[in-house]
């Protein structure tokens, strides 16, 4: 009984951090960048490279992030034009899905959150801004890409000498569609990019 | 002590005395403050400084940062506050840092003022100026106003979109001229004009392109500036009409922009015709199965016609309304290719 009690307080004495000397002082935040007229801060940057298992991120990393939030606001701001939204109904169901698919519950999910550094808050935020984000390529970019049978059938000839079934053609033909959908995607980004008013903060 | 014994030997061999120097203490240079990591920081946030040479914006940035005092720091929440800091009129820049207090975090947010607008000007690039609206002219000798510069940018860019300039982009750069003040120049890259002289098509081999201009509509015009959206349009009520019309695997390529004047072509790869094949529907009585069938208005061996099975599943739709109104429809097809027949069971599903 001793040793538990000792262990505790142990535990507890290891546990509290030491507080910093009066006058210390801690950078919070900053804007690092600006997409038309919206704000992306430092602590946004950190809480996207904290989310990624590795560390000591190169410079070329850190700036591949930024791109990154950077064409998230530009796809927020489209979304908004085009009044594209993601309702709270929307995202309960997501969240539903996400447990149902990694097999947990809610209590399963605020756990695996909480190691990946995200708020309950912070994620349902995420996942309304991806729903937006495949709205838009559904409806600005999906129009734009198409796959013909002739493009299908060239494909399937790289891989097999035999005709593909309907199910093969199918599965050929999504397969297509997805990267070439990807591609029209980077495309549009890069068009984005180029017509907005974007301040890359030193 | 080593001093005094010194001083006292010099008196003793009748030499005058040396001054007794003052004790200065050493300089004691002003400690830098030890930085750490904003996680270390212990306690509520007690007061908001505001670090600005703007006297007129401290105080509606403390308003617009209110809400964090006497909580911890909590970065998103911050961020939040900072943002509506960063939006009000004359603000440029903001950063925030917090000292250590022995109660709690002292949060400190370092405001630059936004620079004096010193002249605009609207050009295209490498080009020359463009009129500006006459209300612009109020805007000089006031701090830069980004919401302004963005509604001229836009402005500019429909202006250049609208007469077929379908990559126009604008961009604005400021220029410093003196400490605090700078020269703003709205730059437009026109690109290429495209302008519509016809309407064609390529690659439809079964429909008359009289069929495809009628399902085009009024939209797309001869003798018109490229507009991307209607053309996107374009290829969609194409691609429709081809769905209405059996051929499921259709793909409209959609033309670009050719950047002077030009027909519209939109490429066809038709694919082949298909027909519906077995018709089912499943989660009903077979009373009502026969009912709901005739209602869909969709029969066996006729051409697979998109619109009308959506248009039958909207009436079947209405009518579970009343019978059963947790219920919806769902259509399951089977592609059979050899005999390009389309199986579909139409699935009522209890909610």
């Amino acid at each position: 009984m001793k040793t538990i009690a000792l262990v505790v307080l142990f535990s507890a004495v290891a546990a509290a951090e030491p507080q910093p000397p009066i006058g210390a002082t801690a950078t919070l935040d900053r804007e690092i960048a600006v997409v038309e007229r919206t704000p992306i801060w430092q602590s946004e940057l950190d809480e996207l490279l904290a989310r990624v298992p590795a560390q000591n991120f190169s410079p070329d990393q850190k700036r591949q992030a930024l791109t990154s939030l950077i064409d998230g606001v530009l796809i927020q701001h489209t979304a908004d034009q085009r009044q594209i939204g993601a309702g709270s109904a929307e995202v309960d169901a997501a969240i539903k899905e996400v447990e149902a698919q990694n097999q947990i519950d809610d209590a399963g999910l605020e756990k695996a959150l909480a190691e990946q550094h995200y708020t309950h808050a912070q994620y349902r935020e995420d996942l309304a801004r991806q729903i937006r984000v495949q709205r838009v390529r559904k409806l600005i970019i999906e129009p734009k890409v198409s796959v013909t049978d002739a493009e299908v059938l060239a494909e399937w000839a790289k891989r097999s000498k035999d005709a593909p079934t309907s199910e093969q053609r199918e599965q050929l033909r999504q397969a297509l569609f997805e990267h070439k959908l990807d591609l029209a995607t980077e495309e549009w980004l890069v068009r984005r990019r180029a017509g907005a008013h974007i301040e890359v903060k030193p | 002590m080593k001093r005094l014994a010194v001083v006292v030997a010099l008196a003793s061999c009748g030499g005058s005395p040396a001054p007794i120097e003052p004790t200065i203490p050493p300089d004691k240079k002003p400690e830098t403050p030890q930085i750490v990591e904003w996680t270390k920081l212990v306690g509520p946030i007690k007061a908001v400084d505001v670090a600005t040479p703007d006297a007129t914006l401290v105080a509606k940035v403390k308003d617009s940062l209110a809400g964090v005092i006497g909580k911890p720091i909590d970065r998103d929440e911050l961020r939040t506050a900072l943002a509506v800091a960063l939006g009000l009129p004359g603000v440029s820049e903001v950063s925030a840092h917090a000292t250590q207090l022995a109660d709690g975090v002292q949060l400190v947010v370092d405001v630059t003022p936004q620079p004096t607008l010193h002249a605009l000007a609207a050009r295209e690039v490498g080009g020359a100026d463009l009129p500006l609206p006459g209300l612009l002219t109020s805007a000089i000798g006031l701090p830069v106003n980004p919401v302004l510069l963005d509604q001229l940018g836009s402005q500019l860019q429909e202006l250049y979109l609208s007469k077929g300039f379908t990559e126009a982009s604008v961009d604005w750069k400021q220029t410093v001229v003196a400490k605090g003040a700078v020269d703003v120049a709205v730059e437009v890259t026109p690109g290429k004009a495209s302008i519509v002289t016809a309407i064609d098509f390529k690659g439809n081999a079964h429909v008359k392109k009289a069929d495809l201009l009628k399902a085009i509509g009024d939209s797309l015009a001869p003798n018109t500036p490229w507009n991307t959206d209607v053309i996107t349009r374009g290829s969609l009520l194409v691609t429709n009409y081809y769905y209405n019309h059996g051929y499921v695997n259709v793909a409209v390529e959609e033309p670009q922009p050719p950047g002077q004047p030009s027909p519209v072509v939109y490429t066809i790869s038709e694919g082949d015709q298909y027909r519906v094949g077995k018709l089912e529907l499943t989660g009903a009585s077979p009373a009502d199965t026969k009912k709901y069938i005739a209602l869909l208005g969709v029969k066996q061996g006729e051409v697979f016609n998109r619109t009308a099975i959506t248009d039958g599943m909207a009436k079947l739709n209405e009518a579970l309304k009343t019978s059963a109104p947790d219920s919806i429809v769902v259509p399951n097809t089977k592609v059979d290719d050899k005999k390009k027949v389309i199986d579909i069971n139409f699935e009522i599903l209890k909610g």
